[in-house]
């Protein structure tokens, strides 16, 4: 996507309304220089009109607004600058939050391969998931059986999500966008996979040291 | 209470249409009246295998498309008569028949039938919907490779979906000497990786090959393996307990008894 692109420019009753994604952005230098990009040219335009700023799915930090906020009064020569959060509907992929408690669908009866569960929540499989078979859960996954097919846990972000199965042998597993594969072999016991650090962990299933 | 049941797999080859043929025999041997019907539109093979291509006159399509009464499309087998075969059409293709049809035709049916069998199609297609779409129960026949037990896998998932709970597994063309050796999946195994009911085993018979090309159903062959085999399903079909045949060869057995006492020597 080109830089331009990433930026949705509107105007309104109060001015001028810049909406950004800020996941599109590696870092807060190239969202200025995308900004000033896109505002450079129409600079006459707006000059003295206050800008509304709104960016999702997360807030900028204080010194980022600074920074931004510098630039444009210096070079837009912008009466005022506002941020705000989007909060439309469309604009907020939110993060999950619900893994300590929150939504959860209850699969009574093994997944087989072809079979696919997407849920925004928590998934939870009394069965086994055969390979071939996959789960999408913004939140965690807990299989009470053994995972073979592919679990994908915190979809939407949530990095404290977690995959657990009394045979954690996953043909792919992924919490929040990392990825892992299972080991050759098949464990005796419990599994709980989790993220720490941007790794994949997997720990045996203790029940009385299980503390997350 | 008439029963129709559907013969599937998902992997083609595995052997759905030889067991309809022998299976639908079998019953009909053991006095029940049944009808197979062949699922496969445009591909159909079930009227081969029970030596009955040369009396073809009206198919399943005739009679949905009004031609013909749905008697004159039931073929009476030739050697017994309370079989019949409901032959499809070569020259049409699976999207010529929906499900409300065949659930039209099955009620239809199992007012002179004890038992239906349909010849499933491999795929998941419209021919498999089409099949699956009236049927109280199904088979699902699976050959001892990863592929097979894979699409069954997955053939299992999509009759669960459909609210077809009762499934029972075939496990076809066993070679006793190969799973004892570890080379191809044994019946645990398979039986493990798909968690459904064992409703038989036949094992691989070279009798098999020359009874479809004769147009004979293999039960109807004295002293097969593989006959009995199926005749035991059918028996399991109707309800009565039958032990799991014993596939070990035993002839087999004294000749190596005879190899190994000259092997010491």
């Amino acid at each position: 996507m080109n830089n331009l692109d990433k930026i949705q420019m509107k105007g309104n009753r109060k001015g001028l309304n810049l909406i950004v994604n800020l996941l599109e952005f590696n870092s807060i230098d190239e969202l200025i220089d995308a900004v000033r990009e896109k505002l450079e040219p129409v600079k006459g335009f707006y000059s003295g009109n206050a800008v509304f700023v709104t960016t999702y799915p997360i807030r900028l930090q204080e010194d980022e607004k600074t920074r931004l906020e510098k630039m444009l009064y210096d070079t837009i020569a912008l009466s005022s600058v506002h941020y705000e959060e989007s909060n439309r509907k469309e604009d907020l992929p939110q993060v999950f939050s619900g893994v300590e408690e929150g939504h959860t669908k209850f699969v009574t009866k093994s997944m087989r391969g072809g079979q696919l569960i997407e849920f925004k929540g928590n998934v939870v499989v009394i069965g086994d998931v055969h390979i071939g078979a996959e789960i999408f859960a913004e939140g965690n996954i807990v299989i009470l059986g053994q995972l073979k097919g592919r679990a994908f846990a915190g979809t939407s972000g949530n990095e404290k999500a977690f995959v657990a199965a009394l045979k954690l042998t996953p043909s792919l597993m992924s919490i929040a966008g990392t990825f892992a594969r299972s080991q050759d072999g098949e464990p005796s016991f419990p599994e709980v996979a989790k993220l720490q650090g941007g790794n994949i962990y997997v720990e045996p299933y203790i029940p009385s040291k299980f503390e997350y | 209470m008439p029963e129709s049941i559907v013969i599937t797999s998902g992997k083609g080859g595995v052997g759905k249409t030889t067991t309809t043929a022998n299976i639908g025999t079998a019953l009909a041997q053991l006095g029940h009246k049944v009808v197979v019907i062949d699922g496969d539109t445009g591909l159909r093979n079930l009227d081969v295998l029970m030596g009955l291509e040369n009396r073809i006159v009206y198919t399943l399509l005739d009679y949905f498309e009004g031609r013909c009464k749905l008697k004159q499309a039931l073929i009476k087998d030739k050697r017994l008569p309370h079989l019949c075969l409901l032959p499809t059409a070569q020259t049409r293709d699976k999207n010529d028949i929906n499900a409300d049809q065949m659930i039209g035709l099955i009620t239809e049916l199992k007012k002179d039938f004890d038992y239906i069998l349909i010849d499933s199609p491999a795929g998941i297609e419209q021919g498999f919907e089409n099949s699956v779409a009236a049927a109280d129960s199904a088979i699902i026949i699976v050959n001892p490779e990863v592929t097979s037990v894979r699409d069954a896998d997955r053939v299992i998932g999509k009759l669960d979906s459909k609210g077809i709970e009762d499934h029972k597994v075939i496990i076809n063309r066993l070679n006793y000497e190969m799973t004892e050796n570890g080379e191809m999946l044994n019946v645990e195994d398979i039986l493990e990786i798909l968690s459904v009911k064992l409703l038989g085993i036949v094992p691989d018979d070279r009798n098999i090959t020359i009874s479809t090309n004769k147009g004979e159903p293999i039960v109807t062959a004295e002293g097969t393996l593989a006959g009995t085999a199926f005749i035991n399903i059918a028996k399991r079909i109707t309800g009565e307990e039958v032990p799991l045949l014993n596939l070990k060869p035993e002839e087999t057995s004294i000749f190596s008894k005879i190899g190994k006492f000259f092997k010491k020597k």
